[in-house]
């Protein structure tokens, strides 16, 4: 019994040519089944509820539909808030891939581990600002001058294991100088950054990026809303522009100088990502500190569009998150989600080209799995790897 | 996008694993992630780590508001 879904990768050796690769998910579409019916506060509650790991950006998202489908904006105090909340989710996925799913993957050989005691301080010190807030009855992003404990959490946290350095110092570092800073070895995350190596990144993938949230236009808002609440199978296997595209940090932070040198000089792939959720982590304590969420890209944006039809996008750590809803009589009639996953793991997508044209030699389930990891799907994936 | 599915925990080892119980299916969870968590208790997993405490009242709501919304059986039969 799988209740959630899959992906199945497949790859084929060939004797005499590159590898061929599928993709298969059986990923329920879940959103009108769930929401259908419900007024738009039961339609976020239930949403919050029954997402795991995006619960809070998924609230959110039903929240600004909703709102924007009749027409209504939140005042600033609420955007803040659930822009907060958002930027915390996203900190701890980005921290869960860089210091647990790395380290278990390619850590065994350098001696690293997954450290969990980091980890488990980043969540608790979330849980802890979400619940001040509460008791206290004082809005989170307005809490208080002094720098929330998840800024500071998080601060120490790059500081040791991450970057072994303060954080603006780390984001300054040109390429020559983050070789500099991976060859020195001086922390987990370097040493592992240090065995992607100089040359071509691994898992490449010329798949268009999705723009991030802050740069998509109301046109291409409304046509992404239209053709989701269309067809559901456009939400299973979204395309852009009709095509297959990219998201996730890579997408969000890819003109940063030291990424975009990177993706110039060894392609956008699987260390490509790694480093975007690196610069996007040590890039949010300054940000939070300030109290100013949205002091930054945007992360949270709605589209009313007409006759009570409404989209929400929401950045998160795994891309851009899009929410469609068409209300009737105060309830929702049509709910549609497209979720970053169904872009990344298209059949045709980001991971299709990166393994694809794979020569036969060499350890093909390792490298699909190093590649599927970077791209990091919501639920569990599977690599059989087959000889034609 | 992974759903937050209750499971209850029926029994603690050393180190931090767990055996959870998942609609009758079992298997072996890392607790590191959470504090807290004793026997009878839910917790929600995702490969392979438990991300959330739920006391045994908490849980059976929202086993009750996902069965009632449809998620078990469209998830089972997906």
């Amino acid at each position: 019994m799988n209740l959630e879904g899959r992906l199945d990768i497949r790859l084929t050796r060939h004797a005499d040519a590159p590898a061929t690769v599928s993709i298969h998910s059986t990923r329920p579409q879940l959103a009108q089944r769930l929401l259908a019916g419900r007024t738009p506060e039961e339609a976020a509650h239930l949403a919050g509820l029954v997402f795991s790991l995006c619960g809070k950006a998924q609230r959110v998202a039903v929240q600004a539909a909703c709102e924007a489908a009749q027409g209504r904006l939140p005042d600033p105090a609420t955007s803040r808030d659930r822009e907060t909340a958002v930027l915390l989710e996203l900190a701890q996925e980005h921290a869960w891939r860089l210091l647990l799913d790395w380290p278990e993957q390619s850590g065994a050989e350098l001696g690293i581990s997954p450290d969990m005691p980091s980890l488990l301080r980043l969540r608790q010190s979330a849980e802890s600002l979400r619940f001040s807030a509460y008791e206290s009855g004082v809005p989170l992003a307005g809490a208080a001058a002094d720098p929330p404990r998840f800024a500071e959490t998080l601060d120490a946290l790059l500081r040791t294991p991450l970057l072994g350095e303060p954080a603006a110092t780390w984001l300054a570092r040109d390429l020559a100088g983050f070789d500099a800073w991976r060859r020195a070895a001086g922390t987990p995350t370097a040493r592992l950054f240090g065995e992607l190596g100089e040359g071509a990144d691994r898992g490449i993938s010329q798949a268009r990026l999705l723009p991030p949230l802050g740069r998509l236009t109301d046109r291409e808002a409304a046509d992404l809303a239209r053709r989701a609440l269309a067809d559901p199978a456009f939400c299973a296997q979204p395309l852009w522009h009709d095509a297959p595209a990219e998201t996730g940090a890579v997408a969000r932070v890819c003109e940063h100088p030291l990424l975009t040198a990177w993706i110039a000089q060894r392609g956008r792939g699987a260390g490509a990502r790694l480093l975007a959720r690196l610069l996007e982590l040590a890039a949010l304590p300054a940000r939070l500190a300030a109290c100013l969420p949205d002091a930054g890209p945007a992360l949270v944006r709605a589209w009313h569009l007409g006759e009570n039809a409404g989209l929400a996008g929401v950045e998160t750590s795994r891309g851009l998150l899009l929410h469609g809803v068409q209300l009737r009589k105060g309830k929702v009639a049509q709910y549609r989600i497209v979720a970053p996953t169904e872009w990344n793991f298209h059949p045709a997508g980001p991971l299709f080209q990166a393994l694809s044209g794979l020569e036969p030699g060499g350890d093909l389930a390792a490298h699909a799995r190093l590649v599927a990891q970077s791209l990091d799907p919501c639920v569990a994936f599977a690599i059989e790897v087959n000889n034609a | 996008m992974c759903l937050a599915i209750p499971a209850r925990v029926v029994e603690i080892n050393d180190n931090d694993v767990a055996i959870v119980d998942l609609g009758g299916v079992r298997k072996d969870i890392s607790l590191a992630l959470v504090e807290g968590v004793a026997v009878g208790d839910y917790v929600i997993v995702h490969v392979g780590y438990a991300l959330t405490r739920l006391d045994p009242e908490e849980a059976s709501i929202t086993l009750a508001l996902m069965a009632e919304a449809g998620v078990m059986e469209a998830a089972v039969g997906a």
